[in-house]
């Protein structure tokens, strides 16, 4: 946002007097987060731009409701999570597209071996995923891949900032117990002087 | 790198592993987990893990987010916004100013003017009830009605008595006083000014 840019608040006061023209700027500032936080919950990249346009359109429908006691950044978060929970509920199981990335080299070296350790460990993470409550799957992807602080989960969530601790811990706990085999295999290879890199990637 | 003989790290250890990836920690509980981290192979092995779970959720989305292309956002979004509230014009504001009731009254209003405007020329009506002749029921005509036209718009004959509507407008402001005259049988009233009404006579 430049200084030209006025705040989100004024913008949404003048939505809420019609004016549509302040309704698209707040459409072009905050498209690529509530994008984000759609990825992040159903891992699917047609769902993900779908629940973009639903959110928004919700949003406009609701603005009176609005009251400005949150950041309206926060509230559109909120409103996307909620979206995205109940297309979740009426398919009736977490139908994620995507968990690893194809071009994620993963843990381990290039080879057909490792490509296929690779694919193991995202089908390993979908299945943990798939098999926490959507509350803490929630929690980690706000955390894990929308980066939200402890306090701005709690707010979408609504509930207090230790229960969303406590979700990042269990959820936590679940993943790192579905990959820990896979990573003590690539441990045993050739991982011992790469301990806390994380992950490659390809450039 | 060997895992056999790696434990598995505590509940608490894993909550303060969890926390200290937050950035939760305050700075001296979380150089000391850094040192655990750099030390001790179960937590340099279930920090590891911690990492690349967290990669693997993020990179997928990264990639698609970047790929993300919202041309037709808007114009879909626009597409389904409900019709912009324009301001009332003129046509409007008269629609809604002619309530059924009103027109009613317009309407009633304005056949009284197109009677009054257009109503035939008819004798002069009676200055005063001559003796013996037609008693007036209502106000009697007097002086300041003297240059008005009356006009006889009814004529009731019931049991050899006749009663005349008489609508006598008063000028210059055009209002209308409309009164009654009982009137005697026609041989008892020779001098009667007022024409006979009959049943026939045109309203």
């Amino acid at each position: 946002m430049t200084s030209m840019d006025p705040p989100d608040a004024e913008l949404v006061e003048k939505v809420k007097q019609g004016d549509r023209h302040a309704f698209r700027r707040l459409v072009e500032r905050h498209r690529d987060r509530i994008h984000r936080v759609a990825l992040g919950m159903l891992r699917n990249p047609d769902d993900a731009m779908d629940v973009v346009q639903e959110v928004f359109i919700r949003v406009h429908g609701r603005i009176q409701e609005f009251k400005g006691e949150s950041a309206f950044g926060t509230w559109l978060v909120r409103v996307t999570v909620n979206y995205c929970i109940d297309r979740q509920r009426r398919q009736k199981t977490w139908d994620a597209r995507f968990v690893i990335d194809n071009e994620w080299e993963g843990v381990s070296e290039d080879g057909p071996e490792h490509k296929l350790m690779n694919a193991q460990m995202g089908e390993a993470l979908r299945r943990a995923l798939s098999e926490l409550g959507e509350e803490h799957r929630t929690a980690i992807m706000l955390r894990e891949v929308n980066g939200l602080a402890y306090e701005e989960i709690a707010e979408v969530m609504g509930c207090p900032k230790g229960t969303v601790m406590s979700r990042l811990h269990h959820a936590r706990k679940k993943l790192q117990l579905a990959l820990r085999p896979f990573l003590e295999e690539a441990g045993e290879r050739d991982l011992a002087g790469r301990a806390g890199e994380g992950v490659r990637r390809r450039e | 790198m060997s895992t056999e003989n790696i434990r598995t790290l505590s509940d608490a250890e894993q909550e303060r592993l969890s926390l200290f990836l937050d950035g939760a920690l305050p700075p001296d509980e979380a150089a000391d987990v850094e040192r655990l981290v750099s030390e001790d192979p179960a937590w340099k092995a279930a920090h590891r893990a911690l990492k690349i779970t967290g990669e693997m959720l993020r990179a997928p989305v990264e990639r698609h987010a970047a790929e993300a292309r919202f041309d037709g956002l808007w114009a879909g979004i626009e597409q389904r916004l409900p019709a912009p509230e324009r301001a009332p014009s003129l046509l409007d504001r008269l629609r809604a100013f002619l309530s059924p009731p009103v027109l009613v009254g317009l309407a009633a209003a304005a056949a009284a003017a197109a009677y009054v405007a257009t109503r035939p020329s008819t004798p002069p009506a009676p200055e005063a009830p001559a003796p013996g002749g037609v008693a007036a029921r209502g106000p009697a005509p007097g002086t300041a009605l003297a240059e008005s036209e009356p006009v006889i718009i009814e004529g009731i004959e019931s049991a050899g008595q006749k009663t005349v509507l008489v609508s006598q407008p008063v000028e210059p402001n055009g209002a209308t006083v409309i009164w009654t005259l009982d009137a005697p049988a026609p041989e008892s009233q020779p001098g009667s000014d007022v024409p006979a009404a009959s049943d026939d006579d045109p309203i």
